[in-house]
């Protein structure tokens, strides 16, 4: 916005036929069609790449991203494609040739297509997305995310709470150190992957190998297609704890026994877990259902019965498929479940999206527009042909 | 003119209304989920055997399922099982001929000489199969299938001669009658009773009524072996259960307490397997009809039976031939009179298509397009549609010619699909929403449609343009035509595809994901509207834009067929083997025949 505003801004600056000359090269139908031809090219490189990357990565590799790189040559990606049709189409609004009333349908499809870009980009930028899993019969308040990890360190000792530090796994490179006040010792990051596999060490560690790294190695293997799949681990150091405590360390994601270090004479526990967030409300399961279609096991629909609990206020809500909850900027989509002996979990996809009427506005307003110039349009067509 | 197809289309309809109670065909069965006529329970076991929905004879489907079911020695003799592959056929000790069809007991006698190798392959991994292997063990489903069928209703046949006046009384029948399995369930407690109190006493020979008694009870066992033969699922649940799980005559036979309907309904059944009287038959329906809570609506499984019997869809689909073969004499003699007589053979496929689509609809309650299959059926319908719109504007047998086209090509590619299975099936969950069926998926299939008459349109502006070079106003018409249709085209999909992204963020919270399906729908859209910015620009003439529609109708095919393919997202429902070298030739054709066209077009305009 910044820099739309300040292009028209130095054309102003430098007269009026210098900023014609530059809406007119900003603006040009040339740049969109160069642009949307690319666009293609990546949509079929991107869904072609979905049946070995799989979908998540192909989505971050060429759509999600400002630089696609095509083997070693670096290409734009599918968000500066975007950017630059927006723009593109941005400037061709300013051109006054555009605001002429016999192009009324016109001039509605392109304002609905440009709240659809710009819906989609604050969508990209600003929304949130996670996972809420709750057993039959249990509370939660927590979202899980799908892609990001942290590292955090509880002190519970404390008996009226606990102490959580969270590191988050963007400043979890290896090399990079991680010292607070609120953890009496240091980090420093050995080894990240996003995919590796423990396996067992043929030769004796030595007596700075500590807890699991005592006896695996985290071997770093190419990412799985599904990105929930995944098993992060990390390798890190540990200095300024007690002397017993000081070593290196070895943790993956969702690890059975919690790492504990000593300090202090206090006990920390360490994990790797997917990235938490906690809401001001949570909701309550009181039961999940599964229709069957009748004599087979193709599921008909799943729906959970809910208590939604925000401070005295609670309510029953029913969640099912096509039909999510939403309270407070916040969407909750009966996404998956776990059948268990007695009590079910039911798996909720939670979103937070502020771009979310966009696509509802900007659809009709285009169907509107293209409707309007089918209907100016249609009969100079028809006209023509009876002329003749 | 008018009178006659409205007169036609009665006199289809009225086989609706005659009254055929006293046969077979509409006694309703729950299979996959779906309560159904037993005629398309028949048809889908054919077409599991044969390949074809029908026996190859003149037999009815029904009849055929019913005979097997009592055992008629006629229909085991009918060379039901369809063997397309030699090396199969071999495999199994029989010899392949032209006709490649065989008998049960051939069939049968030729797995049972080759167990081993049934063993092996059944001890392996399914995605490790070869192709005969995986046929092969398609055959021994088949014929396990058939002998389950064969003894559904064993329970209930009158093959136990009671010689025994203790066993007499207990189920109180006359030495002498012949009883069924049923017969003793209905008196358990006191056989029960009868076999706990039975004197057994060792150091002494049998009896005679000692050996008789015996011999009953190993009777009873023997029928008793077949109980797992549950294919037919024809008797309702009871009240209570909320499942609306139906049962076969063998799952009722465990001793449990019968609802009052469904003692009625078995004892009808078992009546009519002794006497074979209509009558009885009649009572059976009276009986589910009187008590059951879920008994289906009689009208939409005579419509059922019905839409299996008349093949609308081949009905169509041969008028659609007769008009495109009307139309190519109308361009060689008596243009007025041929021509119109290829719009009413045009006019009249689409009518029966329509039909055809509407019944769909009634019978399965939900909106037209929910399967692949269903989706070229509804393409070809709204293809059509337009391009009778098309003619009735333009009246120059262009709309004809596109429609029977169109209508043709759309009809055989959904008969290969149709031979994939029953088309009539359940959906899963995340589909089963007729609000978002109606308007996503219709709108969205209509853009194709559109998109392909575009395309089609597009062909013909190329090969005039070859043909009539001078001719500019014809020319210019056409491709003003090829524009307009093209935004038109535009307005569905991308109405359709926004639709699209709504469903999702109503159902998973997304409403872009970059799944294959989307990126498919989203390449149509956006090589349409580079085409119309070509176009606008003036980059592209009459020439370049057409050629541009005709890469559509790939672009089309690539995003409804060929994602599939990739099998990876949400959207990948279809059945999508074999598919792969006809959609590479059939692009390899359009980019020949657009491509060799545009290039000729150019040549001639220069």
């Amino acid at each position: 916005m910044i820099l739309y505003i300040s292009v028209i801004h130095l054309g102003w600056v430098m007269g009026k036929d210098r900023l014609k000359k530059i809406l007119n090269t900003l603006s040009s139908p040339k740049i969109f069609i160069c642009t949307i031809f690319w666009m293609m090219v990546l949509v079929v490189l991107g869904t072609l790449a979905q049946k070995d990357l799989g979908l998540y990565e192909a989505q971050q590799r060429y759509f999600s991203c400002w630089i696609a790189w095509l083997g070693f040559i670096p290409t734009p990606g599918g968000r500066t494609a975007l950017f630059v049709m927006t723009f593109n189409l941005m400037f061709f609004m300013l051109k006054p040739a555009f605001w002429s009333f016999k192009k009324i349908g016109i001039i509605i499809t392109h304002t609905g297509v440009l709240l659809l870009l710009l819906g989609g980009g604050i969508t990209a930028w600003f929304s949130t997305e996670g996972n809420m899993v709750i057993k039959e019969g249990e509370i939660s308040n927590v979202i899980i995310d799908l892609f990001a990890k942290e590292l955090v360190i509880i002190d519970d000792g404390n008996s009226e709470y606990d102490q959580i530090t969270t590191i988050s796994d963007n400043i979890l490179k290896p090399g990079s150190k991680i010292e607070s006040d609120l953890v009496p010792f240091d980090i420093e990051v050995i080894d990240y992957h996003i995919n590796c596999e423990p396996i067992r060490r043929l030769d004796v560690a030595g007596p700075e190998y500590k807890g699991l790294a005592q006896n695996f190695i985290l071997k770093r293997i190419p990412n799985e297609k599904e990105t929930e799949v995944n098993r992060t681990g990390i390798t890190f150091k540990v200095t300024g704890a007690e002397d017993v405590a000081n070593g290196i360390y070895s943790m993956f994601l969702a690890q059975q026994i919690p790492q504990k270090i000593s300090s202090n004479g206090k006990e920390y526990t360490l994990a790797l877990r997917r990235e938490r967030t906690h809401l001001p409300f949570s909701l309550k399961l009181d039961d999940f259902k599964k229709v069957m279609h009748p004599g087979t096991d193709v599921a008909k629909s799943y729906s959970s019965d809910v208590v939604l609990i925000d401070k005295d206020l609670s309510r029953p809500v029913l969640i099912r498929m096509n039909e999510p909850l939403r309270y407070m900027n916040y969407t909750f989509y009966q996404s998956s479940f776990n059948e268990g002996v007695d009590v079910d979990t039911s798996i909720f996809a939670v979103v937070k999206n502020y771009g979310r009427l966009f696509p509802y506005i900007s659809s009709l307003t285009i169907s509107l527009g293209i409707l309007v110039h089918m209907f100016l349009r249609f009969p100079i067509i028809f006209n023509r042909r009876r002329g003749k | 003119m008018f009178k006659k197809i409205l007169l036609a289309t009665f006199l289809l309809f009225s086989s609706l209304f005659s009254d055929n109670f006293d046969s077979f065909e509409i006694i309703p069965i729950q299979e996959d989920g779906r309560v159904k006529p037993l005629d398309t329970f028949a048809r889908n076991q054919l077409l599991r055997f044969y390949g074809k929905r029908s026996t190859g004879n003149d037999i009815s489907p029904t009849n055929w399922l019913f005979g097997i079911a009592m055992n008629n020695e006629d229909m085991a003799k009918i060379p039901i099982f369809n063997i397309r592959n030699s090396e199969v056929a071999h495999t199994i000790g029989l010899n392949w001929d032209s006709s490649h069809k065989y008998t049960i007991t051939e069939v049968s006698s030729g797995i049972q000489s080759q167990l081993d190798i049934f063993k092996t392959i059944y001890s392996k991994d399914e995605e490790n199969l070869s192709l005969v292997e995986k046929q092969l063990a398609e055959i021994y489903m088949n014929v396990a299938m058939y002998k389950s069928l064969e003894s559904s209703l064993s329970c209930l046949f009158p093959t136990i001669t009671i010689d025994n006046q203790k066993i007499a009384d207990a189920i109180k029948v006359n030495i002498g009658d012949k009883v069924s399995y049923f017969r003793f369930i209905q008196y358990l407690d006191n056989m029960n009773l009868l076999i706990q109190s039975y004197p057994i006493n060792d150091d002494k020979e049998l009896s005679p009524s000692d050996s008789s008694f015996f011999r009953i009870l190993a009777d009873l066992n023997k029928v008793y072996e077949s109980k797992n033969s549950i294919g037919l699922k024809i008797i309702p649940s009871s009240k209570l259960n909320k499942e609306k799980v139906w049962l076969s005559p063998w799952e009722l036979m465990d001793g449990r307490r019968l609802e009052v309907f469904q003692l009625k309904m078995l004892l009808r059944l078992e009546e009519y397997i002794t006497n074979q009287m209509p009558e009885s038959l009649l009572l059976y329906k009276e009986a589910l009809y009187s008590e059951s809570i879920d008994a289906p609506s009689l009208s939409v499984l005579k419509k059922e039976v019905w839409y299996n019997k008349i093949d609308l869809f081949y009905k169509s689909t041969a008028l659609y031939v007769f008009g495109f073969i009307f139309l190519c004499l109308s361009y060689l003699f008596r243009p007025v009179l041929l021509s119109r007589l290829a719009g009413l053979f045009l006019l009249s496929g689409f009518m029966l298509h329509g039909i055809g689509l509407y019944l769909r609809m009634v019978i399965m309650a939900r909106p037209p397009v929910t399967t692949l299959y269903e989706s070229i059926i509804f393409v070809g319908f709204v293809a059509v549609f337009l391009s009778i719109i098309i003619e009735l504007f333009k009246k120059d047998r262009i709309g004809i010619l596109i429609g029977t086209i169109s209508g043709v090509i759309f009809h055989f590619v959904s008969f290969g699909y149709a031979a994939d299975g029953d088309t009539l099936g359940m959906l899963v969950a995340v589909l089963n929403s007729n609000f978002w069926l109606a308007t996503h998926v219709t709108t969205m299939t209509m853009g194709y449609g559109v998109s392909i008459i575009a395309g089609i349109m597009g062909h013909i502006y190329l090969i005039y343009s070859i043909i009539h070079p001078d001719e500019t106003k014809k020319l210019r018409e056409i491709y003003d035509n090829t524009f307009g249709i093209t935004i038109l085209a535009l307005f569905f999909t991308v109405f359709g595809t926004i639709l699209g992204g709504i469903w999702a963020d109503q159902s998973w919270g997304r409403f872009w994901g970059w799944d294959p399906k989307e990126n498919g729908a989203l390449l149509i859209c956006m090589w349409q509207i580079f085409m119309i910015h070509l176009r606008l620009t003036g980059m592209v003439k009459g020439a370049g834009f057409c050629f541009g529609m005709v890469i559509n109708i790939i672009i089309v095919t690539l995003a409804w067929f060929g994602v599939n393919l990739l099998s990876v997202g949400l959207h990948s429902y279809g059945f999508a083997s074999g598919i792969a070298l006809n959609l590479t030739l059939f692009i390899l054709f359009e980019l020949l025949l657009g491509g060799g066209s545009y290039y000729l077009s150019k040549k001639r305009s220069s």
